[in-house]
């Protein structure tokens, strides 16, 4: 187990008249190698919950564990559970600053206190996984870049660190279909290529149900549900409507035939299963005719 | 009868005009919207959707070509103010928007500066908050509102003005999913009740087959102009233009394909549902 949460609860502005509890009773358990996408609305405590994985944040009450130490106690090394886990904040090309690309990516590995030679091999390897050209980009300003080029370049920026576990709060917001597909499939790679565990945050359901093996869903400071999407799509479908959250449009199409009484299965996450889905239904039911 | 409310003839606008590294952001596009479109812009990024847009209330003027908007060359200065306040704007982060302290405040801003008198400011305030539903927060203040209540008072702010058109520039890029129904529902309605016509911006195809008009922009150029069910079914440019088919149109044309009796003109899952029901 990489990650254990235990009745984690966090309050903002405790004690003070605008006190706010955020987190309630949190239980959760991320194992090396996974890939978990995690939903929810705007407020309903998501950021907050991943700044709990490497100390950013500090539980009012119960405990975080990362790789079986708790992490809130006294002479814990956050700076060590930080390199472990890398946190991709909403906007990263916000926090961008420095003059070329190369410094942007080596600035990580370079606090690490690795040699140069060591560093550039990093950057490299960075790069290359969010497509971006070494010998292209690495002497350019990252302000004269796109936005989806920004992103990939703070996104590099983390991975030369190489963390073990990847945590990203919207990576794909703002950006179109391309730079969103980009990005996803650079998030892919790392974590096929590397086994990197990752967690992703997003309000795309059509790309984060078929990205994803685990999806949990945090409604008012509470995990709702956990589990695969097939799961919480076949099972959950009417619940993640009724709090807003919609399904992607083919799981919805599923959902209503079979409110109107049709045998089908609900957990479709793509067109490729609603397709499968619909064509065997469609076979079943003329074979009944036939008899 | 229509008419023609906007019309854009030959428009090319090359951003660093005088410099040395001209970039052509539009190159001679040409359209004409009718007073009650819902017109919805798609492409990818830098395809000048957003440029488009800033020419419709003289944000921009044309490096060349012509917008006439109810009949007034963007291009005369005189025409300026009357023109903002016939096309009003909404951008994407609604925290950029917010000027006041008050909702209220916030939404006589625009109404103050054309020294419209108390009485009628305050009818034409509380008419806004009415359409946008959000009466009950007249006196909140912004910053506590969620992003898609922000976004609700930058639309009152504009209709407040009495605008005839709302230029929308992906207003729910920066909302969950709950944000971007409230906004897109607002708009129709806006549309369908108020009458009021919408250039509605967005990568966001399923917000794109709620409209009338799917205008499809490429490297400054006009790829594909259509009804939404005309856009939608052509898959390999929307493709090639590394742009979304929406899930369900998707499905509708496989299954079509495979010998199913259902339209691939199908952009809703209720549509969807209906034509699949006579079959599972």
């Amino acid at each position: 187990m990489f990650i254990r949460l235990e009745n984690v609860y966090f309050t903002y502005s405790l004690g003070m008249p605008f006190e706010t509890e955020v987190l309630k009773n949190i239980n959760l358990e991320i194992n090396e190698g996974e890939f978990i996408g995690l939903i929810g609305h705007t407020g309903c405590g998501k950021t907050t919950l991943i700044q709990h994985f490497n100390g950013l944040l500090k539980p009012t009450s119960g405990k975080v564990f990362v790789e079986g130490i708790d992490i809130n106690k006294k002479g814990v090394k956050l700076k060590l559970i930080r390199q472990k886990i890398g946190l991709v904040f909403q906007y990263p090309e916000n926090q961008l600053f420095e003059e070329t690309i190369y410094q942007e990516v080596a600035f990580g590995p370079r606090k690490l206190g690795l040699p140069e030679e060591k560093i550039e091999k990093r950057v490299q390897e960075a790069l290359k996984i969010v497509d971006l050209d070494y010998n292209l980009y690495k002497e350019r300003s990252p302000f004269s870049l796109s936005g989806g080029e920004m992103r990939r370049v703070a996104l590099a920026s983390i991975l030369s660190i190489r963390p073990k576990m990847l945590v990203l709060d919207e990576p794909t917001a703002n950006l179109d279909p391309q730079g969103r597909d980009n990005i996803l499939s650079e998030i892919k790679k790392v974590h096929r290529d590397f086994g990197m565990t990752v967690v992703l945050i997003s309000h795309n359901m059509e790309k984060i149900a078929e990205i994803v093996k685990r999806l949990l869903v945090m409604n008012r400071g509470e995990i709702i549900m956990d589990g695969s999407p097939q799961e919480i799509f076949e099972k959950h479908a009417n619940d993640l409507i009724k709090i807003g959250l919609g399904l992607p449009q083919v799981t919805e199409c599923m959902y209503e035939l079979k409110k109107r009484g049709k045998e089908v299965y609900t957990g479709v996450l793509t067109v490729d299963d609603a397709e499968k889905e619909i064509l065997n239904r469609v076979k079943k039911i003329n074979k009944k005719i036939k008899i | 009868m229509v008419s023609i409310l906007i019309k854009i003839e030959n428009l090319s606008y090359i951003y660093n005009y005088h410099k040395k590294e001209q970039i052509k952001a539009l190159d001679n596009i040409s359209l004409e919207i009718e007073s009650g479109d819902f017109i919805s812009i798609i492409g990818p990024n830098g395809s000048g959707k957003s440029t488009l847009a800033r020419h419709l209330n003289c944000l921009l003027l044309p490096t060349s070509g012509n917008i006439w908007v109810e009949g007034m060359n963007t291009k005369e200065g005189d025409n300026t103010w009357k023109i903002r306040q016939k096309v009003g704007m909404v951008f994407q982060n609604p925290d950029n928007q917010i000027v006041a302290t008050t909702v209220e405040d916030d939404i006589a801003f625009g109404l103050e500066n054309i020294g419209i008198s108390e009485k009628i400011m305050k009818e034409r305030v509380d008419w806004a908050l009415e359409v946008v539903e959000m009466e009950e927060y007249k006196k909140s203040e912004p910053h506590l509102l969620s992003g898609g209540q922000k976004q609700r008072v930058a639309i009152a702010g504009a209709i407040a003005m009495h605008s005839s058109h709302l230029v929308l520039d992906e207003p729910t890029a920066m909302l969950d999913p709950r944000g971007r129904k409230e906004i897109i529902d607002m708009v129709k309605k806006l549309n369908q009740e108020e009458n009021i016509t919408i250039i509605y911006i967005t990568h966001l195809m399923d917000e794109a087959a709620e409209s009338n008009q799917v205008i499809a922009l490429d490297k400054g150029k006009v790829a594909l102009v259509g009804k939404p069910e005309e856009i939608f079914i052509q898959t390999d440019i929307l493709k090639k233009l590394r742009l979304d088919v929406p899930q369900i149109t998707e499905l509708a044309i496989r299954l079509s394909n495979k010998g199913l009796n259902i339209s691939s003109h199908i952009l809703k899952v209720e549509e969807m549902v209906d034509s699949l029901c006579l079959y599972v």
